[in-house]
């Protein structure tokens, strides 16, 4: 099974209400894993249902496969049904390029500091 | 008399002539390359000299006749008129594609799926035009011009066009099996077993591509063979009706075969002139095996805005090109039926990319978190991104000359 880690730091809140977290990949997610790591933020989404605020921080992650695309696309979905937020930091190169050919770059935000995506995550969003 | 049969033969030209040039008027109306069309079609009037060839040398030396060999072994008439029915199609499906085979493999003809349907329609007709020609010469001199006006129209509308069907169908699996590489390609990616490729591979000691190529030419011949010999059969039993709604249903078929995207693709690929990718090939290959798995969730708005991403950085990939082109023919598939069956059977819509672009939050209303006893869900990935009045005439063998002379293909 190749390495990877998934570990959640929890983020001070601005406002009343938001449950915020670092959540840090680390390795690689294939087929052989994505899986299992994936129990891991759906079990965070059932425990926050909402108003969850999630920083992905992709610094140390190497490789995303289909499948692992195809949950960060449901967790989206999860999270803002909820009336939460997901933003990326720091990804790697080939990652940033993959997320932007599928779309999800449009979708969720990405920074390449892990303050400017803090900043951004917690900052509520100017009415329309 | 000579002159006379001279004159004949010039006269059932002129009218076999006619309706082919009508054909050839509607096919020319969809096609682009008319002047090579042309020429097709002018090479394909000799196709039918191999098939008279054979039927010369089988009553020239009958012992070699294998037919009249197994007819002499079945009592059964239908088992020999399905025999019959059966030899000759394949004779003829095979002749009618064997120039486009020709001139493709020397030429580098076709490029499209739908131009190796459409070439294969030129060579029907061009055969259909000669036998008709003989067709018409003897009915005349053995039946008169009575006869000869009914089986005229018949022969000039539905014989033609069934035998434009016939190849047609033949055609089609022809131009997939030429571009076998991508197609096989994007199968991988769509998560198809290919389980009768994989055996035939190995058994054969040949490439996937090649074992799908192979394998898919016979699946067209056979597909042409089965419809050629239905038709002679139902003609034998004189079900004139049947082989109306036969054609036409064929017919309906083929055309929806001819309006698929896919088959606008041209999938041949100049080394020299293909831009490369600017994405790295792992990269790519992850996006690709999302699109496959997409497809199979029946997300294809998604598949088709990301192929159209895709192809921003690789122009020149044939398998995303042809991941949008069928993900194209879905959408249009569903809008046409689709849409009825939803109203009878209503799904749960899944949510598309853009629907959730679109929704993307402009404001956060703040809602206290209460505390809930939701049930675990972990989500899969769906893998899938499916008388005796009226009865009809007892078949009986045709004899030589009726094989050749029959009111059929």
């Amino acid at each position: 099974m190749t390495q990877s880690n998934i570990t959640i730091e929890d983020i001070p809140a601005t406002t009343q209400g938001q449950v915020a977290k670092l959540v840090k990949f680390q390795g690689q997610l294939d087929e052989s894993n994505v899986d299992e790591k994936a129990k891991i933020i759906y079990a965070l989404i059932e425990q926050v249902p909402q108003n969850l605020y999630l920083l992905f921080d992709f610094e140390e992650l190497e490789y995303m496969n289909s499948k692992s695309i195809g949950y960060l696309t449901d967790w989206y979905g999860k999270i803002t049904e909820g009336h939460g937020k997901i933003v990326i930091a720091k990804s790697k190169n080939n990652i940033l390029d993959i997320l932007q050919v599928v779309g999800l770059t449009q979708l969720i935000n990405c920074y390449t500091t892990t303050d400017e995506a803090k900043f951004a995550l917690l900052q509520p969003s100017t009415p329309a | 008399m000579p002159n006379d049969s001279f004159t004949l033969y010039i006269l059932s030209g002129i009218l076999a002539f006619i309706p082919a040039l009508i054909w050839l008027t509607v096919i020319f109306k969809k096609t682009k390359r008319k002047g090579i069309q042309t020429l097709i079609f002018l090479g394909s009037i000799f196709s039918v000299v191999p098939v008279f060839i054979l039927h010369y040398l089988l009553r020239e030396y009958p012992q070699f006749d294998v037919l009249r060999l197994l007819s002499s072994n079945i009592r059964d008439a239908t088992i020999i008129s399905i025999f019959t029915y059966i030899s000759v199609g394949i004779v003829e499906e095979i002749v009618k594609q064997l120039l486009i085979r020709g001139v493709d493999h020397k030429y580098l003809l076709i490029q499209t799926i739908n131009e190796s349907l459409q070439f294969s329609l030129i060579s029907a007709l061009g055969f259909s035009f000669a036998e008709n020609i003989f067709y018409i010469y003897s009915i005349y001199i053995n039946y008169g011009i009575k006869q000869l006006f009914i089986a005229y129209l018949f022969r000039s509308i539905f014989t033609t066009c069934a035998h434009l069907v016939f190849s047609g169908f033949l055609g089609y699996y022809y131009g997939i099996a030429k571009f076998s590489l991508n197609i096989v390609e994007q199968n991988k990616w769509l998560g198809k077993k290919q389980r009768l490729t994989n055996f035939i591979s190995r058994v054969f000691g040949m490439s996937k591509t090649q074992s799908y190529k192979e394998l898919t030419i016979l699946k067209g011949l056979g597909i042409a063979i089965v419809l050629h010999a239905t038709y002679d059969f139902l003609l034998e039993l004189n079900q004139t009706l049947l082989v109306v709604i036969f054609i036409i249903i064929s017919a309906a078929v083929l055309l929806h075969l001819l309006k698929q995207r896919s088959g606008k693709l041209i999938l041949i690929t100049d080394i020299d002139t293909q831009k490369t990718s600017s994405m790295a090939q792992k990269d790519e290959q992850v996006v690709i095996e999302l699109l496959g798995m997409w497809f199979q969730d029946k997300k294809y708005v998604d598949v088709i805005h990301i192929c159209q991403r895709l192809l921003q950085r690789d122009p020149d990939n044939k398998v995303v090109q042809l991941f949008k082109a069928k993900a194209g023919d879905k959408i249009q598939d569903e809008s046409a039926y689709g849409k009825i069956l939803k109203n009878i059977f209503p799904k749960k819509d899944q949510k598309k990319l853009d629907d959730l672009a679109k929704e993307k939050p402009e404001t956060l209303p703040i809602v206290p978190i209460q505390a809930t006893q939701a049930k675990a869900t972990v989500a899969t990935t769906q893998k899938t991104l499916t008388p005796t009045e009226n009865k009809p005439a007892e078949p009986t063998a045709p004899t030589p000359e009726e094989q050749v002379f029959k009111l059929k293909i």
